[in-house]
């Protein structure tokens, strides 16, 4: 590598640098004022690069093009700061005080609902921006071509920072900001001085994201990944630095930078894979960020529950298995494919039934969940197609390749709480992801791999869905089991009250790591099984989508409950079922009912029926 | 007697403020020590560093004979010595008669059983303790809904299942009416000279600290400006002075 290229390689590192920052900051900013994070960031990121170049060509042509551009991308930064705005006032104000899931789930409602809102408005076809008027050249560095539009992006961010450091010593909004990030019960004592301050704050944070987004516009085209694509990489940052920390995710965002750069080099095409890696290294040295405040203690879950686990009472058991017999007789009344979709909501019900472990009993908030539901399918799926392994082996491999991955990623990350550990869960399943994607040559990449049918004696779709009932039926008593169990209850007990389960010798992270391998290996079954009931795989299983589909389906039939999210399962996946043909605008529907779910019945529909039906419990 | 639990030049800083400075007592085998001063003097401190919470800036703290400076809580747990908080901390998903059952299946080493019901698990002995604490009748009720009170014998209870050799209590009988705390602190002593159990407890109501220590130590500003019998701590001008300095000694808040 000769001197030239590696200066080049270091200033491509410092643009993509810059452009991380700018994402990424706005993030952290928001975090350390409102504690919430916020998961629509990827989506004012979208925004300000299709407000820019929907504005910027215009105002180009009737103005000039200098201004026009300029002019453009700063009007789409403050549009997009607006709409934060917007947000604030709407839907954070009353979620601030909810458990931190169903703030992840709410932003993530507004996710769905622009992703959807864009197609509507701009269409699905990609949109090219102009370039950028006086910025269109490139410049010579020691005999090599580097582009000027890129040497802009790189003095940009070191800029961007010292203005945000400029706002937090010299305005009296800043002061405030810096001060509610130190010190959160400060906030709580504003009065009313801490409204103006929280919208202030979603405007910054916003029309952050939104110049992040309106400056990319000249390297490449505005188009409906962007908001995934951004925030899984903007979370590695702000955890990288420190939440709540500016230049915290300045320098994470210089490291990420460089190390993507030169790391191309080495792996060409999982540079997703470096990041994380790096992320779990700063993690493991140092578990608050590079510059960020080792996190308090709580000694209170904000998701403890004082509903007691009763016993069930006879009526309830005869019920269940009333239900069970009928279930067992849907064979010889439905069609072929009703028996399909019978077969689907097992897979999900198991799904969300390994994921309510972590969460409903041990208040663990994964929110990558699908990572292990994709290793499994893809494990049983490998082994169908290139080892034409027998069916009933890829099955048993499933749960065991999940439980692995789970094991692995567990073991450093089950020590952690809160929203790190929710985002953690969120990047390793994107790293999983990435893998399934990029490693073409296995994994059949963006198409998947095709021909993973059941062996001739489960061909028939009757014998599949007994198979399936006995499998996902029995692993989800399984769980329920768990529940009852002295581990479940250890479970329980550090979800409720960490400290005390620690001062009765409870090992609290260690009973997570155990859940989490299990949880892995439950859904990594409901995975295999998924696998053979379509024939086929391919990586939208492992996709954050997935992931707050089986989380709509928990927090649906209710955290708190045993058997709650088998019942969630079916009523949304028969929902999409039939909603999807119908409408194109599914995304738009299922997010505005995840935060309207988080806002009107947080205890889920068998939580809801059990207030009803079940006497309340009374106050001596 | 032997002495069971040795506390030697224990310092604590969090920032500018000195939370334990140089604090060093014995508390001898079936002894019960009580330790008192104002708000902020470091008590909670000084009982989370010998509990586990807190890892001490310098010193030296030996239970039994051992070095447990740098134990964890688990740790100094399963050594013997039980404890409850100022900030009530139960179980709020588990009934009263199961908070005091985890604390037996882990006792007992079952906290990775996948299997047996829990529910069943214990359930007399655990009965029998909530009795001894008063709080049998609530045995099935939801300890999300219990008043304050009842709360801190729940905890008390749990603290008592492992039969521990040193019981160590911050504020415990805070939140109670007058009556109710001498007769759970009468409970509580009888039931520690039955046990053979020392008790090292903070308390703000002076009535229960001068009827049922032993032995007083008084805490101002981390340091420990006085120690002595009951009576010899009451006559003590220092303690008098810091004491009037707040509001007199019958000083008392939930
Ligand atoms: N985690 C902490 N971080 C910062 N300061 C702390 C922390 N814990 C305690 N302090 C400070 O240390 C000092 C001693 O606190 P401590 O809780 O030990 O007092 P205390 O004697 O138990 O008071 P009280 O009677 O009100 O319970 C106080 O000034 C307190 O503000
Ligand atoms: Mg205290």
């Amino acid at each position: 590598m000769d001197f030239a290229f590696f200066i080049l390689q270091f200033l491509n590192g410092l643009a993509s640098a810059s452009s991380l920052f700018i994402a990424a900051c706005g993030l952290s900013i928001i975090f350390g004022v409102t504690r919430i994070v916020n998961f629509a960031h990827g989506s004012f990121y979208m925004l300000g690069a299709y407000f820019a170049v929907t504005l910027a060509p215009r105002l180009m042509e009737s103005i000039n093009p200098f201004l026009g551009f300029w002019g453009g991308i700063l009007a789409a930064a403050m549009i997009v700061g607006l709409l934060g705005v917007l947000m604030e006032m709407l839907l954070l104000r009353r979620i601030y005080h909810v458990p931190e899931l169903f703030q992840l789930l709410a932003t993530f409602g507004v996710v769905l609902i622009v992703q959807d809102l864009v197609v509507l408005i701009w269409g699905p076809e990609d949109i090219l921006g102009p370039r950028a008027p006086g910025l269109k050249g490139a410049v010579n560095i020691l005999d090599q071509r580097f582009p000027e539009y890129e040497l802009f992006l790189v003095a940009a961010g070191p800029l961007i920072l010292g203005a945000i450091w400029l706002l937090f010593r010299k305005t009296r909004f800043g002061v405030l900001v810096r001060a509610a990030t130190e010190d959160r019960e400060m906030t709580d004592a504003l009065g009313i001085n801490q409204k103006l301050l929280f919208t202030g704050v979603l405007f910054l944070g916003a029309s952050l994201a939104g110049l992040a987004g309106a400056l990319q516009i000249p390297k490449e085209p505005a188009n409906g990944f962007m908001d995934i694509n951004m925030i899984a990489e903007a979370f590695v940052v702000t955890v990288i630095g420190g939440m709540g920390s500016v230049p915290g995710a300045f320098l994470a965002a210089l490291l990420i930078g460089e190390l993507q750069a030169f790391g191309i080099l080495l792996f060409a095409k999982s540079t997703l894979v470096l990041a994380f890696l790096a992320m779990a290294v700063v993690l493991i040295l140092r578990p608050q960020g590079l510059l960020g405040k080792p996190a308090v203690n709580t000694e209170h879950s904000e998701f403890a529950s004082s509903i007691p686990l009763r016993p069930w009472p006879r009526w309830l058991v005869l019920a269940w298995l009333g239900a069970i017999v009928v279930f067992a007789c849907l064979p010889f009344v439905v069609d072929s494919f009703t028996l399909k979709l019978a077969i689907e909501v097992m897979v999900f019900a198991l799904f969300a039934m390994s994921l309510n472990l972590l969460i409903g009993l041990g208040g663990v908030i994964s929110f990558g969940h699908a990572a292990w539901f994709g290793v499994g399918a893809y494990a049983a799926g490998l082994l169908a197609v290139h080892s034409h392994s027998p069916m009933l082996l890829a099955l048993a491999a499933a749960p065991l390749a999940a439980g692995v991955a789970a094991a692995l990623v567990g073991a450093f990350i089950a020590r952690l709480s809160g929203v790190y550990l929710a985002m953690l869960t969120l990047a390793a399943a994107q790293l999983i992801y990435a893998i399934a994607f990029q490693w073409t040559g296995l994994t059949g990449g963006d198409d998947g791999l095709v021909g993973a049918w059941p062996d001739a004696w489960a061909k028939s779709r009757v014998v599949y869905f007994y198979l399936t009932l006995a499998l996902a039926g029995g692993a989800v008593f399984a769980l329920r089991h768990i529940a009852y169990a002295p581990f479940g209850y250890v479970l329980r007990a550090g979800r409720d009250g960490p400290a005390r389960a620690e001062a009765i010798g409870i090992n609290v992270a260690a009973a997570r790591w155990v859940a989490f391998t299990i949880a892995g290996m439950a859904a990594g079954l409901a995975g295999g099984l998924y696998t053979f009931s379509k024939g086929s795989i391919d990586p939208t299983v492992l996709s954050i989508p997935t992931s707050v589909d089986v989380l709509a389906m928990t927090l649906l039939g209710g955290v708190h409950t045993v058997l709650g999210p088998v019942f969630g399962a079916a009523a949304l996946h028969l929902l999409q079922d039939f909603a999807m043909p119908i409408t194109d605008h599914w995304r738009l529907i299922l997010g505005g009912g995840i935060i309207a779910m988080v806002l009107a019945f947080p205890e889920g529909l068998v939580g809801k029926l059990r207030s009803w039906f079940m006497p309340a419990e009374e106050t001596p | 007697m032997s002495v069971q639990l040795s506390v030697q030049g224990l310092c604590k800083r969090f920032g500018g403020v000195v939370a334990s400075d140089d604090v060093s007592f014995d508390l001898k085998s079936e002894e019960h020590l009580a330790v008192i001063g104002p708000n902020g003097a470091g008590k909670s401190t000084l009982f989370k560093m010998i509990g586990g919470q807190l890892r001490p800036d310098a010193g030296q703290i030996r239970f039994d004979g051992h070095d447990i400076t740098k134990a964890g809580p688990r740790a100094v747990w399963r050594s013997g010595l039980g404890q409850t908080f100022q900030i009530t901390a139960t179980f709020s998903s588990f009934t009263v008669r199961e908070n005091v059952q985890i604390a037996l299946m882990s006792l007992n080493r079952q906290t990775r059983n996948l299997w047996a019901a829990a529910h069943e698990l214990h359930r007399d002995e655990a009965q029998a303790l909530i009795d001894a604490v008063g709080i049998g009748d609530f045995a099935e009720r939801s300890c999300g809904v219990l008043a304050y009170g009842d709360l801190k014998r729940v905890e008390l209870a749990i603290a008592l299942a492992s039969r521990p050799r040193l019981l160590m209590m911050d504020e415990p009988t805070a939140g109670m009416a007058p009556a109710e705390r001498r007769a759970l602190m009468d409970l509580v002593t009888k039931m520690a000279r039955r046990e053979g159990m020392g008790i090292l407890f903070t308390e703000h109501d002076m009535d229960i600290v001068f009827g049922h220590a032993d032995r007083v130590l008084v805490l101002d500003q981390g340091c420990i400006v006085a120690q002595g019998s009951p009576d010899a701590v009451r006559a003590d001008a220092k303690v008098q002075e810091i004491y009037l300095g707040t509001g007199g000694m019958a000083d008392e808040r939930v």
